[in-house]
């Protein structure tokens, strides 16, 4: 998110739930924009540009697709989860073997614990993933196997990507090459187009500036890389937990959290609090996260739909996946976006249907429990005609 | 000895415990902590099969009709639709006198008519059969006035107003406007904060002369369902003298001040009718197909006769998911609404959409007509019966039924049980 923002600062135009449907050419071939529809609507529009780049990661093969004549994205994705315990189990991070004789990790991330990961070629629909329960019984195998005594600790969600590696014939997913290329596709007479192929989320910068480096030969730009120097929106310093506490009517937890989570904009957030009575109320105990810093996030963190707040503060990650916090989110969404009920109703089934997702691979125990507390919840809103799904 | 021993102290434990007593049997009532019952919204939920329009005027005797026509293991298809509705009316009736002596009326359950509706704390107008009075009633048309409490986030009457006001026309067909009535509210926030704050009746006043002269234009109030924990009658007699009209609670959410009104209320009408009340049961002892004790997690033994299991379902691990989904007092089979559950892991029994019927929601024991858990289609344990959530093949939220069924259930396990003691004598 803060990187999309910073670039925004600094001129782009970000879209997001935006598809890119086709490449635009022109009679000799050259690469001269792209074609792109809006999720949810017919319309395709296109949009010129002097120089395409694929970074479109898992999706980079299908999208390079897009340009038939061009070879050389090729990519052997490599499914990854995660398992997600409630708390914060150790601050140290616990490096094991799985059965197979795998690196498996437990590691401490904000007041969770997370085991991870697995590594499995992937054919499937990368909009469609979910944790098998091979992959659940793996995991907790291979954590169990040298803490025994975390059997009692309760599973809360999963994380699952696909990893873009570079294709590797007749090797071990494990042995495959975690580098990086950044292709140019004029040598396959496709001028003006860019592909980025493999690498690792912890070089991202880096393949970011080379790839910025080639697309700024063909464009004539000599100006040099910033982004190692220049902070992120909110990191140009660190603010005193003390003094937005004492500003503002929220606990010095609440003020941390909004700090790690903002920085120097994190009096900007607190200052919406006024604008309502319950401003400072706290939506979600979980992190805490507060009234005014959703409507921050509404107006300022391209936010597209309900489920899309999770990812900007944490919104239903705790163990309650939502339960408390959902339906007064759904309400300030709607407000901040002038919904209607109906389209409020939506938004916050979208919202605990991704959260039920996640979940739901490891919904035993404690955790099955709280499912069922989540559906007594909103039992008054489950059975409305409008909502009920067909048959 | 106790004739019967009711392991679970929901709303289906305590109505088998007080059935029993009814007709002079011995009855003790294990129970180790609140479960769903506790949770209760204020209304009571008996049958509401969503599907065509207009469901709503359909009545609820058509709505346990109709469920129990398509879910064939739901317990109204197993007891059959009329007697469930008989034995929930009994069931009332034996906790009549105890709501009353706390204050409360849930008026009976008139299956002839539709299900009324219920301004929800939710944003929604839902239906129910009955509700806990004097404070959660059902509206009609008309003009509400919705109490806004200031600073008050888990209410917001605006949302409510606009979601109430679009149920009515879109699900009940009914023309309903809501004036929003902002009033000044300086205590602590959250539901539980705000009833135990009133239960100081000074607050109640405060509370009645800021709404005194505020409703003129309204044919009721509504105010979120928070009017006093444990003084609620004299909150409400306060609220009611100061304004001209009707005044009535939302349906409540988690954390609900209704539920915990009902639930003291159930076990205060458990102590009036001398139930002996026991703590955790851990294990039980059995032999020859009968339940010949029930444990406590130091070992003492509880023996009865005759044994209710009303332990409820996830919530309150009557059933729980460990390695597999099981029984664990009896270690008794479990079923879903589809059979028998066999499935070691969530993928196959919880569905990716939480909006849909998923099988795992619906586990329970499986059971007979005279309410007796199976066990490879024969009935497990001469002595047990069943009664409440623990019952599988049924999802309450999708026909809206767990206060008919724990009703219900309740009262039938209760006299099988006896009818066999009887038969036995």
């Amino acid at each position: 998110v803060l990187n999309a923002l910073d670039a925004a600062r600094h001129g782009a135009e970000i879209r997001t739930y935006t598809e890119v449907v086709g490449i635009t050419r022109d009679s000799a071939g050259a690469v001269t924009g792209a074609r792109i529809r809006a999720r949810g609507e017919a319309t395709v529009n296109d949009v010129s540009a002097k120089v395409v780049v694929n970074c479109g990661g898992p999706w980079a093969e299908k999208l390079a697709g897009l340009v038939p004549e061009q070879t050389g994205v090729k990519l052997r994705p490599g499914k990854g989860v995660h398992l997600v315990y409630e708390k914060r189990l150790t601050n140290f991070a616990v490096i094991t073997h799985a059965v197979d004789g795998r690196e498996v990790f437990l590691m401490p991330y904000l007041n969770e614990s997370w085991i991870g990961t697995t590594d499995d070629d992937f054919y499937g629909d990368l909009d469609d993933l979910s944790a098998t329960q091979d992959e659940v019984a793996y995991l907790k195998e291979a954590v169990e196997h040298v803490l025994p005594r975390i059997k009692s600790q309760r599973l809360i969600s999963t994380r699952i990507g696909v990893r873009n590696t570079m294709h590797g014939w007749g090797v071990h997913e494990d042995e495959l090459s975690r580098g990086y290329k950044i292709l140019d596709h004029r040598s396959q007479g496709v001028s003006n187009f860019f592909s980025l192929v493999g690498g690792k989320l912890a070089s991202f910068r880096i393949q970011a500036e080379e790839a910025a480096d080639a697309v700024c030969t063909v464009l004539k730009i000599d100006t040099p890389c910033r982004t190692h120097l220049d902070a992120l929106p909110g990191g140009d310093a660190m603010p005193d937990e003390v003094e937005l506490m004492n500003r503002y009517p929220v606990s010095r937890l609440t003020a941390r959290r909004l700090i790690h989570r903002h920085g120097t904009i994190a009096g900007q957030v607190l200052e919406i609090g006024h604008e309502t009575q319950t401003g400072y109320a706290i939506v979600d105990p979980n992190e805490p996260v507060l009234e005014c810093e959703l409507r921050y996030s509404i107006r300022n963190e391209m936010v597209h739909r309900l489920s899309d707040m999770p990812m900007r503060c944490r919104l239903g990650m705790g163990a309650d996946q939502g339960m408390r916090g959902g339906l007064r989110a759904a309400q300030i969404f709607a407000e901040e976006r002038g919904l209607d009920v109906t389209s409020m109703r939506e938004e916050l089934m979208g919202f605990l249907h991704a959260r039920w997702r996640a979940a739901r691979p490891v919904m035993t125990g404690q955790q099955l429990a709280q499912a069922e507390l989540l559906m007594t919840q909103y039992t008054g809103l489950w059975q409305l005609p409008s909502l009920v799904p067909a048959g | 000895m106790f004739d019967l021993l009711v392991i679970g102290g929901g709303l289906a434990g305590t109505i088998a415990a007080l059935e029993a007593r009814a007709s002079g049997a011995r009855v003790a009532l294990c129970t180790r902590s609140w479960g769903a019952t506790a949770l209760s919204t204020g209304a009571l939920d008996v049958a509401f099969a969503p599907g065509s329009e207009p469901t709503q005027r359909r009545s609820i005797a058509g709505h346990a009709h109709a469920i129990a026509n398509s879910r064939a293991r739901h317990p109204y298809a197993v007891l059959g639709a009329d007697r469930a509705l008989n034995a929930m009316t009994d069931g009332l009736e034996r906790l009549t006198p105890a709501l009353e002596a706390a204050g409360l009326v849930i008026p009976p359950i008139d299956s002839a008519k539709p299900n009324g509706a219920y301004v929800s704390s939710l944003g929604a107008l839902v239906p129910a059969a009955t509700s806990l009075m004097p404070h959660a009633w059902p509206v009609g048309g008309g003009r509400l006035g919705i109490v806004q409490l200031a600073g008050d986030a888990s209410f917001d009457a605006r949302h409510i107003a606009k979601a109430v006001t679009h149920d009515a026309r879109q699900s009940w067909g009914w023309d309903l406007s809501c004036d929003i009535i902002a009033v000044r509210y300086d205590g602590s926030h959250g539901s539980m904060a705000v009833a135990r704050g009133l239960d100081d009746l000074g607050a109640a006043e405060r509370l009645a002369a800021e709404l005194k002269d505020r409703t003129a234009n309204v044919d009721c109030l509504v105010l979120p369902p928070v009017l006093g924990l444990v003084r609620y009658r004299e909150v409400l007699a306060i609220l009611r003298a100061a304004v001209k009209v009707p005044v009535i609670e939302a349906l409540a959410h988690l954390p609900s001040v209704p539920g915990v009104r009902l639930q003291n209320a159930l076990d205060r009408a458990l102590r009036e009718a001398d139930v002996t009340i026991l703590g955790e049961v851990s294990s039980a002892e059995t032999h020859g197909g009968r339940v010949t004790a029930v444990l406590s997690p130091s070992g003492e033994r509880l023996m009865a006769h005759y044994f209710v299991l009303a332990s409820g379902r996830f919530i309150s691990g009557g059933i729980v998911f460990d390695t597999k989904v099981r029984e664990p007092l009896f270690d008794l089979p479990t079923v879903s609404e589809l059979g028998l559950i066999e499935k070691d892991a969530p993928q196959g029994v919880v569905r990716a959409d939480p909006r849909e019927s998923h099988p795992l929601m619906t586990a329970g024991v499986d059971v007979n007509r005279t309410l007796q858990p199976m066990s490879e289609g024969r009935v497990a344990f001469g002595n047990l019966f069943a009664a409440g959530m623990v019952i599988g093949g049924f999802a309450s939220r999708f026909a809206l039924c767990a206060d008919g069924v724990a009703l219900a259930t309740g009262v039938i396990a209760a006299r099988s049980a006896l009818g066999a003691t009887k038969a036995a004598a």
